[in-house]
């Protein structure tokens, strides 16, 4: 099975290999290349699923890659459970992407170049997950970050889509720093990079108590990158900017997956520093909610479900935390579905509606699309984790752990960060899907400014819409119209098969269930003695069954804000947004996003490309000016000297005769002892 | 004796450039492919020696040993070990992509390729040389061709640059002078042989004061701050094969002086000095980064980048371990055929938009896909991804000198974030967004020359990226003697104040 490991890594790589280098003019046999390189994957990874079920354990097998004295690199695959549901979940989200996007890209220009940078990602992603050592993991997650630069930036001629590319690049890359720093520490201080031999280090105390936390800190700084946690979060939103069916790769099962991915992968380390549990609890916690603030705020349909993610992270992370290690990998697992539904069915919409995404200019599609509708639904359903859809088993999950450990502040962050999500999802479906159409929806193609969320007041102004733009006559609207329709069946397939992987996923995680999820992936620890108490803490736990105090809390926020969604744009008349009304300032501070990004675009403006100019400005001029100034200080002296070798005899002549003159006047008037002395020594 | 091997690889480019001396001036499509053979033996050949060595065996191999001045205890002494055939490698895929690069110069035709010929010729000269005043002739030797490139084919200042170029290095070549004649004497044993002054045991205060003299000397070819001031300036005026040979090859002279012959002579004086290397690596990787984030010619920030990733190299050298010095190597060779890459890059952009200012440019993959696909590439390099040559060797930098300069190290690797920024800034705001320039809607693409040229270098690029093993094995056994001689470290770093590398976070 391992060997298949192999086989499923490196297939995406070789349909990359083979559009660059040979199939490129050929676009449709391009896409197929890719699809048929990812559903061999997929299958693949499906038999070593199925193994590792039966047969549950991790297997290990490598190839010397580098050895330099002291320092042996692996390139290896390391398979067990964790690994084994990432490689279907990634597959699986990367093929039903694929064939998406061969209608989503049908059109465009570089149909063979994204479908061979699609085949990098997963073979990016892929190689993360099977990595049997830290820095083929680093390796990996580099490359996973370079194609996300490659496919944010795919149309790198809108200048939004090339910084946003840039954006995503440079701020992950300084979380990579961090885990970069967390290798060599470990290194430094075990001479292994291979997990289960830190593990094993760290489990035996042979690293001090303050490197491990330190090793854990850094390593959740660059899962914070990839996993865009707070403070880090800011590149993720403005990753929307590549097409959509890549933001749903991105978003579901690849690039933030890795974050989550890599501190349960390397999980030893942080269950051996509580400060670190920690950090990673309340990092998760705080983003969670603060994400959520943001997303009920965003206009943009894609920005919503952006932020949607990064909540979900945070909680994914908040359950690392608090040591709930099979609730965090579940809800990866739950999320990766329905974040993959609801962004590929926003590109549904997008691309059915005018390429128009700003929700406000929506309304009443429900109509015209009802397969993406209902899917998103479910879609919304399951995110805001409503009984029984998926998402309510694994944050279920996640707040029970949450609870265990103790956490009640963050337990009700928890809670409350449910509701609001489930409030920022159905402001979403009803403002696209239901009621009225918007006055500003588009009529064309053409690009429509954006309007951003309008205030009520400025809707109310008869005659003329939030920006200005002249109303749309009805008869004209009717005309655009007749153009709507429901998107091709490689679209809805795709978003029908992840509806039900919504529904149906989370009953795996049953509580109690005897072969449920949570006796397949957990967390047995490390080194001996490690493994029998969490055996007996996860036994104490499946046996529980539902804490259904928690189930009714959860399950109650939800409706609370499903049913706050519907008071306030279930029945609206026109396309204004109330809580603009209601929240007044808190709004527009919350639809800036805090102004972080603000922040960051001021301090890098100052203090980086400030300080670069002044450096570039001293080694210009002082540095530099030192060394043309001991050039003409040397062409000077030499200027003067030449003034005595300049050929002319008359000169010689004069200055032979001055000297004389004054060595005569010298030795005469002022020192008749020294005239005497040189006198008797020409002498 | 058997095939001469690397004396046909240095004197390969001689001989093309009396071909071409021969050849008349008009006939220059044959000048070309003259130019084009000669490097390409060269570069076959030292293919074929990464293949040929015997690592098994290591040691210095393909010896050529005839003696030239007895008196003085010179010879003619060429040979190879696993740093010199990684060099070697480095000289011949820049000269040879060097030529195709060059191929659209219309001007001189005969002369340029002859100069760029002879620059050849010597720098492969210096890296087969086991033969101390040998290497310094040819050390000597590259100066020329340097400064009849630029000040002939350059652009910009070029008179000016020249001038500067030859002043600085040969300024550091007084210094190198002064302390190879110095140890010849200090020695007193009457030869130049690299392998025979190792062999002499100097004693710890020569090796102070001659480590110092000679790595001085050296330093400013790196360039190690602040002596780098004349590299912006000669990089940027050069025409583009002169760049790429300045950034690829002529600049690892340097560093490879200062491991062939400072550290291998004098690794007492190594010891002692290494925190002072450190920090001024450090400066380099983090000052030039700033600087060239703050340049608005494209040029100019690429040869500003190659300082700072010179520093890695510097920083690796001054770890004094297995993994800093195999990394210092291998990053001399990534940083030289990435840094070809990216000069060859920018002078093919500059030769169709006629600009290097970062700000009038924008836009240009849209007309210049291939160019633009091979910058971006390039830019990885630099940016020290995985799956590119740098990544390894910046790597291995940072695990050498970790645990011996823990501060150093952590604000080096930094860099990979800053580095990141103004790469990906540069190429953002040059090829990607809209085309702004009306007239740049018309440019053309890549010629074949320029496709031998890019994809020769990005397959030693990405090669090296997926199987290091190719060139790390071929510098470890290379490395070894190195290691062998540096002194019981614990005891030798005490020498130069304990204090100072405490205060690094470092320890040894």
């Amino acid at each position: 099975m391992v060997n298949l490991a192999w086989w499923v890594v490196f297939l995406p790589l070789l349909a990359f290999l083979l559009i660059s280098l040979v199939t490129r003019p050929h676009r449709k046999l391009s896409g197929w290349i890719t699809i048929l390189a990812v559903g061999a994957s997929f299958v693949l990874s499906v038999a070593i699923l199925l193994d590792m079920l039966a047969r549950p354990g991790a297997r290990e097998s490598a190839w010397q890659w580098l050895s330099l004295g002291p320092v042996h690199v692996e390139l290896g695959v390391l398979l067990d459970p964790l690994a084994a549901i990432m490689l279907v979940v990634v597959t699986l989200v990367s093929l039903l992407v694929q064939i998406y996007s061969t209608a989503y890209m049908g059109e465009d220009p570089g149909y063979s170049r994204y479908f061979a940078f699609m085949g990098l990602f997963t073979f990016s992603m892929l190689g993360l997950v099977v990595a049997n050592n830290y820095l083929e993991m680093y390796v990996f997650w580099e490359l996973v970050g370079l194609c996300s630069y490659l496919l944010i930036g795919f149309w790198y001629e809108k200048p939004s889509a090339a910084a946003a590319a840039k954006k995503a690049f440079v701020v992950t890359r300084f979380g990579d720093f961090g885990f970069l720093l967390a290798i060599l520490l470990l290194f430094g201080h075990l001479g292994t990079f291979n997990f289960g031999e830190v593990a094993q280090g760290v489990a035996d105390g042979r690293l001090p108590a303050a490197a491990v936390t330190a090793a854990a800190l850094l390593v959740f700084f660059g899962a914070a990158g990839k996993s865009a946690q707070f403070p880090l979060h800011v590149w993720l939103p403005d990753a929307m900017e590549g097409p959509t069916p890549v933001s749903a790769l991105i978003h579901a099962a690849t690039m933030v997956a890795a974050g989550v991915y890599l501190v349960a992968r390397t999980y030893g380390l942080f269950v051996s520093s509580a400060a670190s549990l920690l950090v990673v609890a309340y990092i998760g916690g705080f983003t969670a909610l603060f994400a959520a603030t943001i997303a009920i705020a965003q206009s943009d349909i894609k920005r919503i479900v952006a932020y949607s993610t990064i909540s979900q992270l945070g909680y994914m992370m908040m359950a690392l935390g608090a040591g709930g290690f099979t609730a965090g990998v579940f809800h990866l697992m739950t999320h990766a579905f329905f974040k993959a539904l609801l962004f590929l069915g926003a590109g549904s919409v997008i691309l059915m509606y005018f390429h128009e995404q700003n929700i406000w200019r929506m309304g009443g599609l429900y109509r015209y699309m009802k397969i993406t509708a209902i899917t998103m639904i479910v879609a919304a359903l399951a995110n805001a984790g409503l009984f029984p859809f998926a998402g309510f088993f694994s944050k279920d999950e996640i707040l029970v752990a949450v609870k265990e450990s103790g956490h009640l502040g963050l337990y009700w962050i928890g809670a409350f960060t449910a509701l609001l999500t489930a409030f920022y999802m159905f402001r979403l479906v009803f403002v696209v899907f239901f009621g009225p159409r918007s006055e500003f929806s588009p009529s064309g193609h053409e690009a429509l400014p954006d309007i951003g969320n309008p205030r009520p007041a400025q809707v109310e102004a008869p005659g003329a819409g939030a920006s200005g733009e002249p109303a749309v006559s009805a008869q004209a609207r009717a005309e655009a119209d007749k153009h709507l329709h429901e998107s091709p069946a490689v679209v809805t397939l795709p978003l029908m098969i992840l509806a039900f992987l919504s529904i149906v996923a989370g009953f795996w995680g049953w509580p109690g269930l005897s072969h449920g999820f949570g006796s397949f992936v957990f967390f047995s620890g490390a080194g001996a003695g490690g493994g029998a108490a969490a055996e007996a803490a996860r036994a104490a736990h499946a046996a529980a069954g539902f804490d259904w105090p928690t189930v009714i809390v959860s399950n109650f926020f939800v409706l609370l804000g499903l049913l706050l969604a519907w008071v306030l744009y279930g029945r609206r008349r026109r396309a204004a947004d109330p809580l603009a009304e209601i929240l007044g300032p808190v709004f527009t501070v919350l639809e800036h996003k805090y102004y972080v990004d603000e922040f960051y675009l001021w301090f890098i403006r100052h203090f980086v490309d400030g300080g670069a100019a002044v450096l570039a400005w001293i080694d210009a001029n002082i540095v530099n000016g030192i060394a043309n100034g001991i050039g003409a200080l040397l062409m000077g002296i030499g200027g003067l000297l030449r003034l005595f070798q300049n050929g002319w005899v008359q000169r010689y002549a004069l200055i032979f005769f001055i000297a004389v003159l004054v060595l005569v006047a010298v030795l005469v008037y002022r020192e008749p002892a020294l005239t005497a002395a040189i006198v008797g020594g020409a002498r | 004796m058997s095939f001469p091997v690397l004396s046909t690889i240095v004197f390969a480019p001689l001989a093309g450039a009396l071909v071409i001396a021969c050849l008349p001036a008009a006939r220059k499509e044959a000048i070309r492919w003259v130019a084009a053979v000669a490097a390409g033996v060269s570069f076959a050949l030292s293919l074929w020696l990464v293949f040929a060595y015997n690592q098994a065996a290591g040691g210095v191999q393909f010896v050529e040993n005839v003696p030239w001045f007895p008196s003085f205890g010179v010879s003619y002494h060429l040979g190879a070990d696993g740093i010199s055939v990684v060099m070697l490698l480095l000289t011949g895929i820049v000269g040879f992509t060097g030529v195709f690069v060059s191929w659209g110069i219309e001007e001189r035709v005969k002369e340029f390729f002859i100069t760029l010929l002879a620059l050849m010729f010597a720098v492969s000269g210096v890296f087969a040389s086991f033969d101390l005043l040998l290497l310094f002739i040819f050390f000597e030797f590259a100066v020329l061709p340097k400064f009849v490139l630029i000040s002939v084919w350059g652009s910009t200042k070029k008179e000016y640059a020249a001038m500067k170029l030859a002043l600085y290095l040969v300024l550091g070549s007084a210094f190198t002078l002064l302390g190879i004649l110095s140890l010849y004497f200090v020695a007193g044993i009457h030869s130049m042989d690299l392998i025979q002054l190792a062999n002499h045991p100097f004693t710890h205060g020569q090796q102070l004061w001659l480590f110092a003299l000679v790595f001085l000397g050296f330093a400013v070819q790196v360039p190690v701050w602040p002596l780098h001031s004349w590299l912006p300036d000669a990089h940027v005026a050069a025409p583009s094969a002169g760049s790429m040979m300045l950034a690829g090859v002529v600049m690892k002279l340097g560093a490879y002086g200062i491991l062939r012959v400072a550290l291998t002579l004098f690794p007492q004086g190594a010891v002692y000095w290494a925190p002072v290397v450190a920090v001024l690596a450090v400066i380099n990787v983090l000052y030039a980064a700033f600087v060239a984030m703050g340049q608005k010619d494209l040029k100019y920030l690429i040869a500003n980048s190659s300082i700072s990733h010179m520093g890695y190299a510097v920083l690796g050298i001054a770890a004094l371990t297995l993994s800093g010095l195999s990394g210092a190597v291998l990053q001399m060779f990534a940083h030289g055929i990435m840094a070809a890459l990216l000069f060859a890059l920018v002078g093919m952009t500059y030769d169709r938009t006629h600009t290097r200012q970062i700000a009038e440019m924008g836009g240009l993959a849209r007309v210049l896909p291939v160019i633009a696909t091979a910058f971006v590439i390039a830019g990885l390099a630099s940016v020290g991804l995985p799956g590119t040559a740098s990544f390894w060797s910046e790597f291995l930098v940072f695990v050498g000198s970790f645990g011996i300069f823990r501060v150093l190290a952590i604000l080096a690797i930094f860099c990979i974030v800053i580095t990141a920024y103004y790469i990906l800034k540069a190429v953002q705001r040059v090829y990607f967004g809209p085309i702004r320039v009306e007239k740049f809607q018309k440019l053309h693409d890549a010629r074949w020359s320029d496709w031998v040229a890019l994809s020769i270098i990005i397959v030693f690029i990405v090669g090296v990226g997926a199987y290091p093993s190719l060139l790390t094995d071929l510098i470890q056994t290379g490395l070894a003697p190195i290691m062998a001689r540096l002194p019981e470290s614990a005891t030798a770093a005490t020498a130069f104040g304990a204090g100072w590398l405490a205060w690094l976070g470092g320890a040894r």
